[in-house]
């Protein structure tokens, strides 16, 4: 915080409990807690509390009547909340609190000046750790939520696709592609050779999602790119939803599947499954 | 006790490993030790493994270890809690590295072993 030129005015920037920060002067670097209250509209002031947030983003409360030089911390950011108690918790290393039970995964995020690239997880004892999406609500109340941990988000497994599958694609001529996308992965069977004079072009990518827990649990529909019209001019059944992937427009074939068997089926399945429903296509 | 033996016979070139298992209930705060892989372990639920990237850029590595989730790993530790992990580990970042993990061994894939390594197995 630095005086703007001659006129010594401290600017603070207090924020509500959606973290959205206004701007509010002081004429000293040093104020009490009951004023940064009171600049935010807080009223009655005893029912609320101001916290400091620290450069390195750990929190301090101010007490009402503490003098707190916002200079002396580098803390330019004030959090005013109405509240009679504060919940205290971990994000790593750092110590903060939030002055309600429930907090957003949004802000938990934001408090934690997380990068895009970090996943932030919940630590739950004696159960695998949560991660934690921006529309996630936490209760901090419930016993034993204390700890969150941040995560950079750039280590896959190597070999994604089982090996049975890659065997299978590759023995029976299949050109694929694997794209991990938003922590998904699709595997692309291109130019895949379509029912004769069926539809509007020849040949077609298809994208096959692998669902969490393949190949145990069975992938459900499949996508083709360029969008397929039989020739006849008419969209095929089911097939008039779109989905983005991997920098593409897909064509959503909603074809679903109800007979997987965990440890036999695999892409061998789907292929079969693709082909019978690119054959049965009707309008 | 078991690791100070286990270090000695390395010494001796009667054992081989990079890394170790060291045990933990929570996720560890401060960076592990070059020579350790800690198994993040709650209740009889495996939950991580940490360690430090062997491509000697530095970074952590957390494998998630949630056998509901993607990605996912496994990890076996043999008497001499050398671990195995599967399948390889392949980073996205700049070090970019690609390995497995075998008996506490790193085995690089191919084209996976960044050129500023620190001279870690072969």
């Amino acid at each position: 915080m630095k005086p703007q030129g001659n006129d010594p005015r401290f600017p603070v920037l207090i924020a509500d409990e959606g973290l959205n920060f206004k701007k509010h002067v002081f004429d000293d670097p040093k104020v009490l807690g009951r004023q940064l209250i009171e600049a935010a509209g807080g009223h009655p002031v005893d029912e609320h509390v101001a916290i400091a947030i620290l450069p390195n983003g750990d929190f301090e409360d101010i007490r009402l009547d503490e003098s707190y030089d916002l200079r002396g911390r580098g803390a330019e950011k004030v959090l005013v909340t109405r509240t009679d108690r504060v919940f205290k918790f971990r994000i790593d290393d750092k110590d903060l609190e939030w002055p309600r039970a429930c907090i957003s995964g949004f802000v938990l995020r934001k408090l934690a000046d997380l990068p895009a690239n970090y996943n932030l997880w919940q630590e739950i004892p004696g159960q695998q750790d949560r991660k934690i999406a921006d529309s996630d609500v936490i209760n901090l109340d419930a016993k034993g939520v204390e700890r969150f941990i941040s995560l950079i988000d750039q280590t896959t497994e190597g070999d994604t696709l089982p090996s049975f599958d890659q065997t299978f694609l590759v023995d029976h001529g299949y050109q694929f592609e694997v794209i991990q996308e938003a922590g998904k992965t699709g595997i692309i069977l291109k130019s895949l050779v379509l029912p004769e004079g069926k539809f509007n072009v020849e040949t077609a990518d298809i994208l096959v999602l692998l669902p969490t827990g393949y190949p145990d649990c069975a992938p459900d529909m499949f996508y083709a790119s360029p969008h397929l019209t039989l020739a006849s001019g008419q969209v095929p059944k089911a097939c008039s939803a779109q989905l983005s992937h991997a920098g593409r427009v897909w064509q959503r074939w909603s074809r679903h599947n109800n007979a997987w068997r965990p440890g036999v089926d695999g892409l061998r399945t789907m292929a079969a499954r693709i082909k019978t429903a690119l054959m049965e296509a009707r309008a | 006790m078991k690791k100070l033996l286990a270090n000695l016979l390395r010494q001796l070139g009667m054992l081989r490993f990079d890394f170790l298992v060291t045990k933990q209930d929570s996720f560890p705060q401060t960076p592990e030790s070059d020579e350790e892989v800690i198994l993040v372990e709650s209740g009889a639920i495996q939950k991580w493994a940490c360690f430090s990237c062997p491509g000697g850029c530095g970074e952590r590595i957390s494998l998630s270890l949630n056998p509901d989730r993607r990605p996912r790993w496994r990890i076996e530790t043999d008497f001499w809690q050398r671990p195995s992990l599967h399948p390889s580990v392949h980073q996205q970042n700049e070090c970019g590295c690609h390995f497995w993990v075998k008996k506490g061994q790193v085995y690089w894939c191919k084209d996976g072993q960044p050129e500023t390594h620190i001279g870690k197995a072969k």
